[in-house]
């Protein structure tokens, strides 16, 4: 076999054709769910709505944000909720809505709720589970399709790439972009004491470049995955620290469940319900 | 037994089976492309567009912003007060978000005077207001100097 089938054969194998535990999606569907909930709910109220046309948003906002969390007629809820947020980014880029919207966290919330519902994220934790349970019917095995997460681990790799490659110029090496960014950030503040010390902010910079173009690469290899995560949640901890990027932050910090490995999440949730390891 | 063994084990399963794989295969790769490559158009070509996203979070935060200091010159153009950009403001700090949305935001270099409003409306007869410093732009900080920061009166509009 020549090396470009073996690569093709190995991304079909990871990709499209690749089946695990449903229980990772259905914690991305919960998580997903409760933040969308978060960063829309005082916004979305349907008390706040000026025209007929917002409380029906609303509404359906609400509705399909509630079936995401509780898991009702998950997948469908889920793809209805991405609609929902990517409408309100869309609507935003087009100038016809919040300008809020058009930000960057809202379209990685749509978008990961979108890749989501190619997923089975409802045959576990969810009320779907428990209603089959209830009625006495076979619940809903537990095994599904990973073609959904793989999308969103290459979601999260293209985006560390390109906003590494965003990055790569002098201005921000040498520190300047992020002393304006602090400049904006922390003048008046506490923290404005950064401001004081530009070798700090330089050092900052290259590794922030150089971690974000290392993540693009290591969170789809088995060989570093463990140390990319661990160091891109530490990343995505202190920029929620530091910045007001809390949404984006906690979202993507949501999305990582996407690059653990399906059975190995499964098999820790047995263990945390005290359950027995399979033989 | 579950139902994919199920779907295998019937022969006239398998042709039904073969074309959700390819299904599977044509979603997977038409998404994973446009993934992968939509921001490209813009970040790398300048092709930018409503309907691609472009990663290039936070990277106009803080341009547009002066650093630096606010003189105020009495009538003989002597240096009688200085202020930081948040004093010519008339603020504490910048507010949390919405930083397209700010009005000291400065658009283009002449227009300094969005930034130090306040300072100007406080401005007594016969004074006036200079910058030196320097002010945040895509590409780094900028070094300006400005006389006299704000405009004549009608000027601002």
């Amino acid at each position: 076999m020549s090396p470009l089938a073996t690569f093709a054969e190995r991304i079909d194998a990871w990709g499209p054709r690749a089946t695990g535990s449903t229980r990772p999606a259905a914690l991305m569907r919960i998580g997903l769910g409760g933040i969308a909930l978060i960063r829309f709910g005082d916004e979305l109220a349907p008390y706040l709505s000026g025209t007929v046309a917002e409380l029906f948003l609303g509404a359906a906002f609400f509705v399909l944000a509630a079936c995401t969390v509780l898991g009702l007629r998950a997948r469908v809820a889920v793809a209805g909720l991405g609609g929902v947020v990517l409408s309100l980014y869309f609507l935003a880029r087009m100038e016809l809505g919040d300008p809020g919207w058009g930000h960057h966290h809202v379209y990685i919330l749509g978008a990961g709720l979108m890749l989501l519902s190619l997923t089975e994220c409802g045959r576990s934790l969810s009320l779907d589970r428990y209603r089959a349970l209830a009625a006495g019917t076979a619940p809903p095995c537990e095994h599904g399709l990973l073609l959904g997460q793989r999308l969103i681990a290459l979601q999260l790799a293209a985006l560390y790439f390109w906003t590494a490659a965003d990055k790569t110029d002098w201005a921000f090496i040498s520190g300047q972009r992020l002393e304006q960014t602090f400049t904006w950030v922390y003048s008046g503040r506490a923290l404005e004491i950064l401001l004081a010390a530009p070798w700090l902010l330089a050092t900052a910079s290259v590794v922030v470049l150089v971690v974000e173009y290392w993540l693009a690469f290591a969170i789809l290899t088995r060989r570093w995955r463990r140390a990319a995560i661990c160091t891109g949640l530490m990343l995505h901890a202190s920029f929620y620290l530091l910045l007001p990027v809390n949404t984006y932050s906690v979202t993507v910090m949501v999305l990582y469940l996407a690059l653990l490995d399906p059975a190995a999440v499964h098999r820790f949730i047995d263990r945390m319900l005290g359950q027995p390891e399979p033989a | 037994m579950s139902l994919n063994d199920a779907a295998t084990a019937r022969p006239s399963a398998r042709p039904a089976r073969d074309t959700r794989i390819l299904v599977h295969r044509v979603v997977f790769a038409a998404l994973a492309a446009f993934i992968l490559l939509s921001p490209a158009p813009g970040q790398v070509f300048g092709k930018h567009s409503p309907w691609l996203r472009e990663w290039v979070m936070y990277s106009g935060v803080g341009t547009g912003l002066p650093q630096g200091a606010f003189h105020i010159h009495d009538a003989a153009g002597t240096i009688i007060g200085t202020l930081t950009p948040l004093e010519a403001m008339g603020i504490a700090h910048y507010p949390n978000t919405e930083h397209y949305r700010f009005e000291g935001w400065m658009r283009t270099t002449g227009d300094l005077w969005r930034h130090a409003t306040a300072a100007c409306d406080r401005l007594e007869n016969g004074h006036r207001l200079s910058f030196a410093g320097r002010v945040g732009t895509r590409d780094g900080w900028l070094d300006m100097q400005v006389e006299d920061v704000c405009p004549a009166t009608g000027d601002a509009s």
